[in-house]
């Protein structure tokens, strides 16, 4: 037996499927990963990628025709074999999310208070007076002004960073080990996506919580993560810890990524790095490596072999560091 | 049109915008929207209007296009106040000034295949072209967006957000505009995918001497886009000048704040 503890969450080949028009669409295709408590690792990657299939639908989040495949373990715990009710017990107890769009992730017609009362009285952590008291701390906790007061009000009287703020106090309200936030800032101003991205990390540190962040922002991740995953079709084509993978891409696609990304010191005026061409149709994914029909460094062998992840890197020409 | 010589093409005065009855005292008077904006822009020229969600940023595009009563100040095209357009001054400018918006899916008629929306401009206000002549501004079009002339029988629905967005580009390109309002044109997009956008936006705004009006929260495209800068906050310009210097040394404390917010990996190379 040894010491060290289960990864907070551990996927393993994890594969996601739908039956879908013209074949079956494999949106998640052999991912692993583990996030060992208190680590955040961040999953990059642009629409359609499956950067959140491959973390949402091990706890059954996303379309319920979804096949899922491979293992998912929460704290050593096998998340594929439980039942929807045994789910019910892990998501939001265990495991807790943050979604992109606060408005449509709260109930519109119930106080912000009713809402996290609910969440602490489903899963039997807090009832009555206690609950209402563990209420405002959490409104404290995650640094809403007036806390005492935004209790009786509706999600539609919250600004959007407030609303998030709400939204991650319903996440962390049964003290989970685990926090899944998936686009978490997208839907906000950089001003307000700045503060929530600093809650995140205070959380992070004050509660030793691990942290599975979704974005295809890499200003967002470089800002939280400790491991990057970068995802392109289905796929995990480069892994690595943070700094280096920013630093020093090996990837073509990621070294194509950051190449993109408008950044304040650009040369005015200075032409656009483009990826040429789309994401392919997950439908239709091209043989070989998927990103080779975009890729500036494909050669014969990477339009016939998919490469393996291999030392952090999934290509068959890496950038050389 | 006629032009008058040495006005700008365009000319902000004072514009204030409320919505609302815009009578009465509080709540009555209406929501000041903008409050006492001025700027002129100069053909050729390229600026970026930032500032947070409801700072007034897309309500002063949709003034410029006409789409929005002004309750103050006025907006001069070529020396011309808006408010004394007749409806054939109104048909001209529309000519001259085309808007691009953020979702391109949205701005796109979901019944029409692409040839038709790209050819509608033309048969509005071109009616006299011969299908040929239609035709082959179409397929110049396409090739100057970077499109295969294959997706001309496709549905908007059939297309990825980046194609859809060239689509959007093309047709406000279709009749050859002095300037093009675009708010927040690349924000739906994926990252690899905003770049085709803005290397678009770029080429056409320095080939085709197109003026751009760029409205976007993301300071980092604006200062590689536009020469100059508004930033706007609570429907007031808190700073305005060039982009870089701008964005490189902001006066206002606001505009610290919003350079500071953006995440560090989009600044690393700074300082």
């Amino acid at each position: 037996m040894s010491s060290i503890p289960a990864p907070a969450l551990e996927l393993r080949d994890l594969a996601v499927r739908f039956a879908a028009r013209g074949g079956p669409l494999v949106a998640v295709a052999g991912v692993s990963l583990r996030i060992a408590p208190g680590e955040c690792v961040g999953i990059i990657g642009e629409s359609g990628a499956g950067k959140s299939q491959a973390l949402l639908a091990p706890f059954r989040l996303t379309a319920s025709d979804a096949q899922v495949g491979g293992m998912a373990r929460l704290a050593g715990e096998d998340l594929l074999a439980k039942s929807e009710a045994e789910l019910d017990r892990v998501r939001g107890a265990r495991a807790g999310f943050v979604f992109q769009d606060p408005m449509s992730s709260l109930t519109p017609h119930r106080t912000v208070g009713e809402q996290i009362i609910e969440v602490l009285e489903c899963h039997g952590r807090a009832h009555g007076a206690a609950a209402r008291t563990r209420t405002l701390e959490l409104l404290e906790q995650v640094r809403i002004d007036d806390a005492a007061r935004r209790l009786s009000r509706y999600p539609h009287e919250l600004s959007g960073g407030q609303r998030q703020r709400v939204a991650i106090a319903i996440a962390i309200a049964c003290d989970p080990p685990l926090l899944i936030a998936d686009e978490p800032t997208t839907a906000l101003d950089v001003t307000v996506q700045a503060g929530i991205l600093e809650l995140l990390a205070a959380l992070k540190r004050e509660r030793h919580m691990a942290m599975a962040l979704v974005s295809h922002d890499f200003g967002v991740i470089a800002r939280l993560a400790d491991r990057i995953l970068v995802m392109y079709a289905g796929r995990v084509v480069e892994e690595g810890t943070a700094a280096a993978l920013v630093a020093a891409p090996r990837h073509p696609y990621t070294a194509a990524l950051l190449e993109c990304l408008p950044r304040l010191d650009d040369p005015p005026g200075a032409p656009w790095q483009a990826i040429p061409g789309q994401p392919p149709d997950p439908r239709a994914l091209p043989a070989g490596c998927a990103f080779h029909p975009r890729c500036p460094r494909a050669a014969e062998r990477c339009r016939v072999r998919q490469p393996q992840l291999d030392g952090g890197v999934a290509c068959h020409l890496p950038v050389s560091a | 049109m006629s032009a008058s010589t040495g006005a700008p093409l365009l000319r902000v005065s004072q514009v204030g915008v409320r919505y609302g009855r815009g009578r009465g005292v509080g709540r009555a008077a209406g929501f000041v929207a903008l409050h006492d904006i001025s700027f002129d822009v100069e053909a050729g020229d390229s600026i970026g209007i930032v500032g947070e969600s409801g700072s007034g940023k897309s309500t002063l595009l949709r003034a410029l296009l006409g789409l929005m009563p002004i309750a103050d100040g006025s907006i001069a095209w070529h020396g011309r106040d808006l408010a004394s357009f007749d409806a054939a001054s109104w048909l001209a400018l529309r000519r001259q000034v085309q808007p691009v918006f953020q979702d391109p899916l949205a701005s796109l008629d979901p019944r029409m295949r692409v040839r038709a929306l790209l050819a509608e401009p033309l048969q509005v206000h071109r009616p006299e072209l011969a299908r040929a002549a239609v035709d082959e501004a179409i397929a110049k079009m396409l090739d100057l967006v970077g499109m295969p002339a294959g997706v001309l029988a496709s549905y908007p629905h059939e297309l990825s957000g980046g194609q859809c967005q060239r689509i959007c580009i093309a047709r406000a390109m279709m009749l050859g505009p002095a300037m093009l309002a675009c708010d927040e044109p690349v924000s739906a997009l994926d990252v690899s995918i905003q770049a085709q956008i803005m290397q678009l936006l770029q080429s056409l705004h320095r080939d085709s001497n197109l003026t751009l009006v760029f409205v976007s929260h993301n300071l980092a495209l604006v200062r590689r886009l536009c020469r100059r800068i508004i930033v706007l906050r609570q429907g007031r310009i808190v700073e305005a000048g060039d982009a870089v210097q701008v964005i490189d040394r902001p006066q206002h404390a606001y505009t610290q704040a919003l350079v500071a917010a953006v995440p560090v990996v989009a600044r690393r190379r700074l300082g």
